[in-house]
């Protein structure tokens, strides 16, 4: 009879339990080709609809420097490009109607993943040898270049651990991205 | 020392119960036993001696007596892959998670043993050790089991930390550090009492709060152990570790995707940095308080409540998150610059402000009108670029919010991020993060004036409309240009998740103004580099000279407050500009017919660094007149109006220093009178290019003629001027519609942190004690309990006029020694007191012998 209370109390206890949870994704499971397409479409779109005569993306940077190149050059600082944008990625149907705040950021953070990926195939990294040259490397407040040293090491290390599904993904797109990346590296 | 007792009390009935043993980990491929199907326990239990198996059986397999019980006799959890993670990754886990479990002991956090640190087992070398779980295709990256069954604190529930075991095993070790020590503050979350007391009815805390000072301890725990670790902002781990997220959503925003209540740490770290000499305790101490109420959980309720009765903020403000978010996103802003040169400016406000508004203000474009939507805790960053100016002139930029009721002005705060031209008051540019680490007390939010606009001289009129604006300081125009960062921050007097967890957007109608004047005068020696136009609305003190607007009450109106020197609350209200007037100037006028502006004044200035002002030299003055009398300015006019001129230089008039028959005919010699002296043609114009809503635009010229020049034959000194004023904001300078400064609840928080910063500077300043129970929706809001309301009158010393002759001798006698003080000394606190016996005793020292 006991045993039948304990059982019965610990079903209870169980059964409907919301196991409350503190969960970080940081974009672990990867990005799928699908969504890999579709925002290789709207990249694509909006760097033919830029003006003649903007920067070029410099020859040499890392693939991820383009999400900040094309943000500079969309003017993304500005409300009204943002809703310019915001407006491409809803028609293209980017993101549920319901997230249209967040529309932006989506695409800038599945970019992301994608320029990173592309950055980590390109670059092959040691893990340890960047991790022993970040501690050795001294942050001098006094000496701005010691923080961008560090950002660049760091960025670096974030090379070592692209999602496997991201990097089977970017193979598949690889070509439209590099094609994306040459284009604006020839702007004039 | 409710705390202290507390945790005594605990450790005498505890005893050991409170060490953070043990103080070893290990990583397990696997599950715990609770997630094992009906087979794997069928066969765990078995194995085992029966009565151990049926006990284990009865106890719940989540709780730490399951695993004590089980502890050296069988391993119940459900084992994976053994080589999930190398063993290389599994000794520094273990290794780090035993370097970080230290530091939240020194950071003042209860010990979550033996309950909660983790199911503890025994390890082959028979030692005790905590349990990581790492788990394959785990869906994420970890999480730790918060101690609820549905909503209610479960006391038996031991903490599991789970991991992805891929992440474990490749993440770059500074990330894998941030991780780890990320999901233990949760463990040690688990074991606080706000969590456990009574009072909290929901034990999953919400996200905006757990996460975030789990990322913040997280963060200053891996940047102690990695401190080069800055992964770009343009990564999501960046974004973490830099606690990069936009501030133009609510602080209490929460999104699977973007993070951002864990990146809400940013908001964590600036307290431990500005308030608590980068120390992280405070933490624990919050975390010591419970929730608030019983039957409702409002966390944001409850951080305001913690913010205002921390000690170590309360010498900043005692009005909580009110004044802290403010003066918090006034500092980030700079955070791209400031604090991570490495990001900059321009990518850095980009992301967490959506960039800024731009404004670009120049003389001939001197107003522009912004609408803004702001949600509650949020930001707007606005740039305002002002262009047109000569080298050394002076010019300041105004602000004005308009609203239909004085809460939803209540909501807003303007802080300036930085100037890059020098400030007058400064004699440097202004720039919030720099002159907050040089003065610690000092806030990045400008002083609000928040007023009611008058309707037809009534300012009680229904449809009456708020306004609001800020204390604007004269800026030098360097190179003929300059540049403000400034932050419009919406942040409620009563904050509650309940109330502002919506996302519901506040529309704010916003004005910016340039105001600045030129003159150009045949007059000799005069420089008129720098000039300044006063045009006084006489139904108010001339606040525009003081930085503001005009406004009624103020210095004028400060009698009362004057004969209550010694109430600190009367006094704040005053340097508000609170106080009504005796009588209404404007009002008297009008019965006269006079309704309109009276006097145009144009001076040229010389900046004064030591006073912070602008000082008149030449001061030119046209009052708009005809053969019948004046004729006043209406407001809403266009057009030309003649006037008279007249003039005096005033370092000359004030040159002699005492009363002397020479200093007197010296002064009336610089004089200027008006010249020709013969109306209708009159000496003066006064062009009104535009007197409406936004702007007072006016062009004033005429001739003078120096006093001490004129003879029978003529004047022997004709001085020509001209110039041209330009104030924003022009219906303030109408006497129908006069700002009237008034009190509100967020100004009262205004008032209070104004007098006790004052009060820490000089004796002669008392403080006004915050009362404690001020919110009218909350019954309780102190962590303490602390209901209790001093009345600021409680904290005066009372004194009584006798009105005697000898009390006036005393009067008369300190009054000769406070004009021999130093510039800058204060009088003393006797000659304050017999200040106040001034007006009552008026009549009775009259009737003194000399």
């Amino acid at each position: 009879m006991q045993q039948l209370r304990i059982v019965l109390l610990m079903m209870i206890l169980t059964a409907g339990v919301v196991f409350a949870q503190h969960v970080e994704t940081f974009g672990l499971s990867g990005i799928s080709v699908e969504t890999a397409n579709k925002a290789l479409s709207i990249a694509e779109a909006q760097q033919a609809s830029l003006p003649l005569g903007r920067p070029p993306l410099s020859v040499g940077t890392n693939a991820i420097d383009w999400l900040e190149w094309i943000t500079n050059a969309l003017q993304l600082n500005s409300r009204a490009a943002q809703t310019q944008l915001t407006d491409a990625l809803m028609q293209a149907q980017y993101v549920p109607p319901d997230e249209q705040d967040t529309a932006v950021m989506q695409w800038q953070s599945d970019m992301q993943q994608l320029l990173r990926a592309l950055d980590a195939a390109q670059q092959p990294q040691n893990q340890e040898d960047l991790t022993a040259q970040l501690e050795n490397l001294p942050l001098d407040p006094a000496e701005p270049a010691s923080y961008q040293e560090a950002s660049r090491l760091s960025y670096l290390l974030t090379l070592t651990d692209v999602p496997e599904q991201t990097m089977e993904t970017l193979e598949l797109v690889r070509p439209r991205l590099e094609a994306l990346l040459s284009s604006a590296k020839e702007v004039q | 020392m409710l705390r202290f007792v507390v945790v005594l009390v605990g450790c005498l009935f505890l005893g050991t119960s409170f060490a953070w043993t043990p103080n070893k980990f290990e990583v397990f491929c696997g599950q715990p036993y609770s997630d094992a199907g009906a087979t794997a326990s069928a066969a765990l239990f078995a194995a085992i001696a029966v009565d151990i198996a049926t006990e284990a059986q009865s106890l719940y397999p989540l709780s730490y007596e399951f695993y004590d019980l089980l502890k050296g006799v069988i391993d119940p959890d459900v084992e994976g892959n053994e080589d999930c993670v190398s063993d290389t990754r599994k000794a520094m886990i273990a290794q780090y998670a035993a370097e970080i479990l230290p530091e939240f002991e020194k950071l003042g956090f209860l010990s979550p043993s033996p309950k909660r640190l983790g199911p503890v087992v025994e390890n082959d070398a028979g030692q005790d050790v905590v349990r990581i779980y790492a788990v394959e295709d785990y869906d994420g990256v970890a999480s730790t089991r918060a101690p609820c069954s549905g909503n209610a604190f479960d006391d038996r529930r031991v903490s599991f930390m789970t991991f992805s075991s891929k992440k474990l095993d490749r993440a770059p070790t500074p990330q894998l550090y941030y991780i780890l020590a990320h999901e233990m503050v949760h463990v040690i979350q688990n074991a606080q009492p706000y969590i456990h007391k009574a009072d909290t009815d929901n034990c999953d805390i919400t996200s905006w709060l757990q996460d975030a000072t789990a990322d913040a301890i997280a963060v200053y725990l891996t940047h102690k152990r990695f401190p080069s670790y800055l992964p770009p902002v343009t990564t999501g781990i960046g974004k973490n570790i830099h606690g990069f997220r936009p501030v133009n959503k609510t602080f209490m925003w929460e999104n699977d995707q973007f993070l951002p209540e864990y990146r809400s740490s940013s908001f964590w770290r600036y307290l431990a940095e500005r308030y608590h000499k980068g120390t992280y305790n405070f933490i624990s101490d919050y975390m010591f308080v419970p929730d608030l109420t019983t039957g409702t959980d409002d966390w944001l309720d409850w951080l305001n409540a913690v913010l205002r009765a921390d000690k170590d903020i309360q010498s900043y403000t005692t009005g909580g998150l009110y004044r802290i978010y403010p003066d918090f996103l006034a500092q980030y802003a700079q955070w791209g610059t400031e604090k991570y040169p490495h990001v900059g400016e321009e990518a850095w406000l980009k992301g967490t402000f959506g960039g800024c508004e731009t404004i670009i203000l120049s003389p001939q474009q001197s107003t522009r009108g912004l609408n803004l939507s702001l949600e509650p805790l949020s930001g707007a960053c606005i740039r305002v670029t002002v262009s047109g100016l000569a080298a050394g002139e002076y010019g300041a930029v105004k602000y004005m919010v308009y609203d239909s009721t004085e809460s939803a002005l209540d909501n807003l705060h303007l802080s300036t991020v930085y100037t890059t031209s020098n400030v007058l008051v400064l004699g440097e540019p202004f720039n919030c993060y720099e002159l907050s680490k040089r003065y610690d007390t000092g806030n990045c939010t400008e002083k609000p004036f928040t007023g009611k606009r008058a309707i037809n001289g009534d300012v009680n009129a229904s449809g009456t409309n708020f306004v609001k604006t800020w204390l604007s300081l004269e800026q030098e125009g360097a190179n003929g240009t300059f540049e403000n960062l400034m932050v419009l921050t919406h942040s409620p007097r009563y904050p509650k998740a309940a109330e502002h967890a919506n996302h519901k957007k506040q529309n704010v109608r916003m004005v910016v103004g340039l105001e600045v004047s030129k003159l150009q005068t045949s007059a000799a020696n005069a420089n008129t580099t720098s000039a300044e136009g006063v045009v006084q609305n006489l139904s108010a003190s001339n606040g525009d000279a003081l930085g503001m607007v005009p406004m009624r009450g103020g210095e004028a109106g400060g009698i009362e407050a004057f004969s209550n020197l010694m109430d600190p609350e009367a006094m704040s209200q005053m340097m508000f500009l609170m106080p009504s007037m005796p009588f209404n100037m404007g009002e008297i006028l009008a019965q006269e017919g006079i309704d309109g502006l009276v006097s145009i004044s144009i001076q040229s200035t010389t900046p004064n660094m030591q006073e912070g002002a602008l000082e008149p030299t030449f001061v030119f003055t046209v009052i708009p007149a005809n053969e019948d009398g004046p004729t006043p300015i209406p407001y809403g006019a266009t057009g030309t109006y003649k006037g008279i001129s007249m003039g005096m230089n005033v370092p000359d008039m004030e040159g002699g220093g005492a009363f002397t028959l020479e200093n007197a005919l010296s002064g009336l010699s610089n004089m200027y009178t008006p010249w020709p002296d013969d109306p209708p043609d009159g000496s003066g114009q006064i062009e009104v290019l535009e007197y409406s809503e936004d702007l007072l635009h006016l062009r004033v010229s005429g001739s003078v003629c120096q006093a001490s020049t004129l003879t029978e034959e003529g004047c022997g000194n004709v001085v020509t001027f001209s110039g041209e004023i330009i104030k924003p904001f022009g219906w303030t300078y109408d006497m129908n519609q006069t700002f009237t400064s008034i009190d509100t609840p967020g100004m009262e928080i205004y008032r209070q942190d104004l007098m006790n910063s004052l009060s820490q500077v000089s004796d002669l300043f008392q403080p006004i004690q915050p009362d404690g129970n001020n919110n009218p929706e909350s019954s309780n809001n102190s962590p303490g309990g602390n209901s209790s309301s001093n009345s600021s009158s409680a904290v005066v010393e009372e004194f009584t006029c006798e009105c005697s002759c000898e009390e006036f001798e005393k009067f008369e006698e300190l009054s000769v020694e406070m004009e021999a003080l130093p510039e800058d000394t204060p009088p003393s606190a006797e000659a304050m007191q017999l200040m106040q016996c001034m007006m009552p005793c008026m009549m009775q020292y009259a009737t003194c012998s000399e």
